[in-house]
Parts: C-alpha cells; sequence; structure tokens
C-alpha cells in the first residue's frame, strides 16, 4: 500500500534543496552531520514477520497478538491506532526488545555501521518514566552516561536537545517541577539525546490535556521533520494519528491484529477541519465498527 | 512554629503543677523531687562532666552499632529484595526474628562475648540490623516496574541497573528504615545499659536508682529524651523530609 508512494522525509536532498528547506536551521546530530543530507533511496528500517505473543493471567492463556506483519521504512512516521487492549502497547514492547515474541521475527535494519550502546530503539511510555530523584538535565544524561562520552560532550549533547524540545531554562528542575507536558519533552529529549534508530511511543500524549497535547503534536512533528527519525507512534485517539501518521494502521483487539491501513499524502501539517481529514477520520471510524461494533476507539471519535 | 504559645503555655503549666505537686508534701523527695533540684542535680552533673563522659560513651556506641547495622543491613536488604530465593529462606528469617526484642538477645550475647563492650555492640545491631534490612528489602521489591523497563531500555543492566535506579528509586522507603533503625538501636543500647552496667546514661541512671537519688533518674531522663529528640528532628525527619521532597511525594 504504501511502497509505491514516495515518502517526504525519505526524498533525497542535496545541497541545492538545504537553500530552500524553509524552516530555518538544520538540526545536525552530533557526531554525523552528513547523515541528514546524504540521505539513500527509502529503505527498510523494521519489519515483522508472523509475530505472536500470548501472555498466561488468571483466565488462563491470552493471546495478546496475532501473526502480526509489518514493515517500517526509513524516516518514516508509522501510527498504530486501536482501542485499549488491542495488543499495540505489547507490540511495542517486543519492538522495543523489553519482551520476546512467542513466534516470528522482529528485525532492526541499522544505518549506523557501529552502534556500542543497547539504546537502539527507544520508548517513550504514557506516564514519562522520568527518574524523580534526578534533575531533568540528569534525566537527559542518563543514557549517554552509560555510554563512553567524555562528561563535557554528554551535557553539551544533553543540552541541545534540551533546546530541541525547548526545555534548556528547566535543565536543573526536578522532576515533579514539571507540568505533565513538559515531562514528556523531557522523555523526548532524554530518547532522541542517545539517537536512536526507532523512537517507540506508548500513547505518550493520552494523559494530557487537549490543549497540551495538540501543541505537543506539532512540536513533536517539528522535531521529526528535523530530525528525520523513524517513529511508531501508539495511540487510541484517531484524530492525533491522522494528524501525525506518513501512515496509519488500524489494530483490532483480542488477539491484536493488522485490520487495515491507511497511507497519508505527505502535505503537512495536517487541517482537522479539511474535508481530507474528516473524510480519514469517518472512514477510519467505519472501518472500525464494521469490525468490532461498540468499542471504546468508536467512543473517542464520537465523544 | 504553630501553636508555639500554645506549645510555650502548656510546657509552663506542666512545670508548675510538678512543682506544687512536689512542694504539697503528698510524696517523699526520694518519690518526687521538685523540679529545681532535679535541673541542679542536672546542672552538677553537666559540670563535673559525668554526663558528658557518660553522653560520649553512649552515644559512641551507638554509632559503631549503628555503622555496623547499615553496613549489613543494606547489603542484606537488597539480595534479599533482588533475589526471590533468598527472600522466600534469609527473607523470611529476618522478618521472623525481626518480632524479637532485641533485649532478648542479651543473655545470649552475654554468653558469646562476656561482659565486654562487643557484648552491648552485638546487641544495639540486632535491635537495627532487622529494620533496615526488611526497609531495604521492601523498597527494592516496590521499586516502579516503569523505572526499571525505562532504564533497561536505554541500555542500563545488571550493576550499573541496581545501582543506577533500584536504589535510589528505593531510597525513600529505605530512609524510614534508617530512622527506625536508629530509633530501635537507641532503645536496645539504653536496654542494654541498664542491664549490663558498665558506663554509658544507662549506667548513669541505674545509679540514680541505687543511690535512691530520683533527682538524678530523673535528669538522666532528661538527657536521654533530648539525645533522642536531638538525632530524630536533626537528622532523620530532615533527612526523610529532603529525600520525599526531591522523589515529589510531598506534591500533589
Amino acid at each position: 500500500m504504501n511502497e509505491a508512494r514516495a515518502l517526504p522525509c525519505l526524498e533525497t536532498l542535496s545541497d541545492h534543496d538545504r537553500e530552500e528547506e524553509p524552516t530555518g536551521a538544520p538540526f545536525f546530530l552530533p557526531g554525523e552531520p552528513s547523515r541528514l543530507y546524504n540521505r539513500p533511496k527509502p529503505r527498510l528500517k523494521l519489519e515483522i514477520r508472523n509475530v505472536a505473543k500470548t501472555f498466561a493471567s488468571a483466565k488462563g492463556l491470552i493471546r495478546a497478538l496475532n501473526n502480526i506483519n509489518l514493515a517500517v521504512q526509513e524516516g518514516e512516521f508509522a501510527c498504530i491506532l486501536g482501542p485499549s487492549g488491542c495488543g499495540k502497547s505489547t507490540l511495542l514492547h517486543l519492538i522495543a526488545g523489553l519482551e520476546l515474541p512467542d513466534h516470528g521475527e522482529i528485525r532492526l535494519y541499522s544505518s549506523q555501521a557501529k552502534k556500542d550502546s543497547n539504546a537502539e530503539r527507544l520508548i517513550i511510555f504514557q506516564e514519562a518514566a522520568l527518574f524523580p530523584w534526578l534533575t531533568v538535565l540528569e534525566n537527559v544524561l542518563f543514557g549517554l552516561r552509560l555510554q563512553k562520552l567524555g562528561a563535557k560532550e554528554s551535557k553539551e549533547r544533553a543540552m541541545r536537545f534540551l533546546a530541541l524540545v525547548k526545555l534548556e531554562n528547566f535543565a536543573n528542575c526536578f522532576i515533579h517541577e514539571l507540568s505533565g507536558g513538559m515531562k514528556q519533552r523531557v522523555a523526548l529529549a532524554r530518547a532522541l539525546v542517545l539517537d536512536p534508530e526507532l523512537l517507540l511511543m506508548d500513547e505518550p500524549f493520552a494523559a494530557l490535556d487537549f490543549q497540551t497535547r495538540e501543541k505537543l503534536q506539532r512540536e513533536l512533528e517539528e522535531i521529526w521533520r528535523r530530525t528525520k527519525k523513524t517513529i511508531i507512534f501508539v495511540t487510541h485517539n484517531v484524530e492525533e494519528a491522522i494528524t501525525l501518521g506518513d501512515r496509519v494502521i488500524l489494530f483490532s483487539g483480542q488477539p491484536g491484529t493488522v485490520k487495515q491501513e491507511y497511507a497519508l499524502p505527505p502535505s503537512r501539517p495536517r487541517q482537522k477541519e479539511s474535508p481530507f481529514f474528516t473524510e480519514l477520520a469517518a472512514e477510519i471510524k467505519r472501518d472500525f465498527q464494521v469490525q468490532d461494533p461498540g468499542r471504546e476507539l468508536v467512543e473517542q471519535v464520537t465523544g | 512554629m504553630r501553636f508555639f504559645w500554645g506549645k510555650t503555655v502548656f510546657y509552663l503549666l506542666l512545670l508548675l503543677g510538678w512543682f506544687l505537686l512536689a512542694h504539697s508534701g503528698f510524696w517523699p523527695e526520694y518519690m518526687l523531687p521538685p523540679p529545681e533540684k532535679v535541673f541542679q542535680t542536672l546542672g552538677a552533673g553537666v559540670r563535673s562532666g559525668r554526663y558528658l563522659l557518660a553522653v560520649f560513651i553512649s552515644i559512641r556506641r551507638l554509632l559503631l552499632g549503628y555503622l555496623i547495622s547499615l553496613a549489613i543491613g543494606i547489603p542484606l536488604g537488597m539480595v534479599t529484595g533482588k533475589y526471590r530465593w533468598l527472600d522466600e529462606t534469609v527473607g523470611s528469617l529476618l522478618l521472623g526474628l525481626q518480632t524479637l526484642p532485641s533485649i532478648c538477645w542479651l543473655p545470649l550475647s552475654l554468653l558469646w562475648f562476656g561482659l565486654s563492650e562487643q557484648a552491648i555492640l552485638f546487641v544495639v545491631v540486632m535491635g537495627a540490623v532487622l529494620s533496615i534490612t526488611v526497609a531495604t528489602n521492601s523498597g527494592v521489591k516496590n521499586v516502579a516496574p516503569l523505572y526499571i523497563r525505562a532504564g533497561k531500555n536505554m541500555g542500563a543492566k545488571g550493576a550499573v541497573l541496581f545501582l543506577r535506579i533500584i536504589l535510589p528509586a528505593a531510597l525513600p522507603s529505605i530512609v524510614i528504615g534508617l530512622k527506625q533503625g536508629w530509633s530501635f538501636a537507641w532503645r536496645s543500647l539504653m536496654a542494654g545499659e541498664l542491664l549490663f552496667i558498665n558506663l554509658g546514661l544507662g549506667y548513669l541512671l541505674m545509679m540514680g536508682r541505687e543511690l535512691n537519688n530520683m533527682a538524678q533518674v530523673i535528669a538522666v531522663m532528661f538527657v536521654v529524651v533530648m539525645l533522642g529528640l536531638f538525632f530524630d528532628r536533626l537528622l532523620f525527619s530532615r533527612l526523610e523530609k529532603a529525600v520525599r521532597r526531591r522523589w515529589g511525594f510531598d506534591h500533589p
């Protein structure tokens, strides 16, 4: 479905293109400034083949995921949409390597020759999972300190990524002093600073109020555009998926399966009032109703 | 300082009541000496250096015993918290022993170590070490899985995961254990010094009884209370508060 069209973020940019980049300063990843502009043609980043996962519970075995097949291109923003309990978070944990699949395989195609850390598939949780005993800056430094990097270099890098999420003035704050939205921004900086191959986001904005969520969606879109990260974003909110995704992958639950995929046009930012947006939202909602009438996702859309 | 005046008035009234009761002649002086006599004894004791020496000896025993308890209790709590099989075996034994009042270790201690410093240290350690172990154990076991997942995801594992995530995450609980351990050590020491007379504050207290000197008994009790308050308020309550604030527990 999505192979046919060229994703905007994967186009090879020449120096000439850089001149015309409308959005200001290009974002360099420290240590490898050439990565941004000598990008090869679209290529596979993540491949999920026949993955299945079963959990043991009090009621017996629960099949959380059934025969998942999914491919994500480098630089793609893929949104996995589905109701609570459909196994989408489980899939994210499998991709992150926090759990192992019972069946099938997950392949990550790394773009870097050397990778001395394990931090190549970083997950951002619904609750920010920041460490309260560390300051904002120390949280961002956490992963860097596990790698062999000089203290000064680490700090500079951490500060640069705090600036990316507009929190450079809060570097010395404690976590409990931040709002929910700020916490998620710190979590984003803490992940991005490690330059992961894959950024996995598990309903990161679900606990935030409406305005904060919209603001963070815009910021995330901008950060994604500048860093060219491959993002897999899990949500139960149809509008959020359409706002952010290059592709929306609709899941249905029990057991979790991929029901439908929707390729979205490259134009951004997406306007919620546009006919395209509302029609697609209605279509997704309809598709979902056909498969699973009366589920939580539908309520989310109408309510 | 809320209720500052209320507190002041309360304690002044208490002193006045004591004063009147003592001078009413209802009880003989060796049962209830007047407050001024107690303070006089206290002053004389402090001036002569006897009280300071006793305080010094008791605090030294306390510190030594407490440090030994920390050195044993924290690692023991960590390993029993981390390894399930150790928790089920050693951990269950420690939990059972915790119900034993530490002074019950004195006869055993005397038989093992004789009438020595080691005997009293042993009782102090047995008083403090178990609550430190149990608190560290439960702190380690109750670390939010989310922190561990986040840490592993960023590449932390093994000792790094333990020292940089599990231990700091467990610290609020460990601090409660430290505070409780300190107060148990203090109680065990006083009980030990009373029964096993060898200098220290407990010895002074017992001397007061031997000499029928109630003023000295009350004066030494006063010193013991003041020392307890001093460590609790100035050290452990502050430590606990600082940790709770930093960990965000005191913020809704």
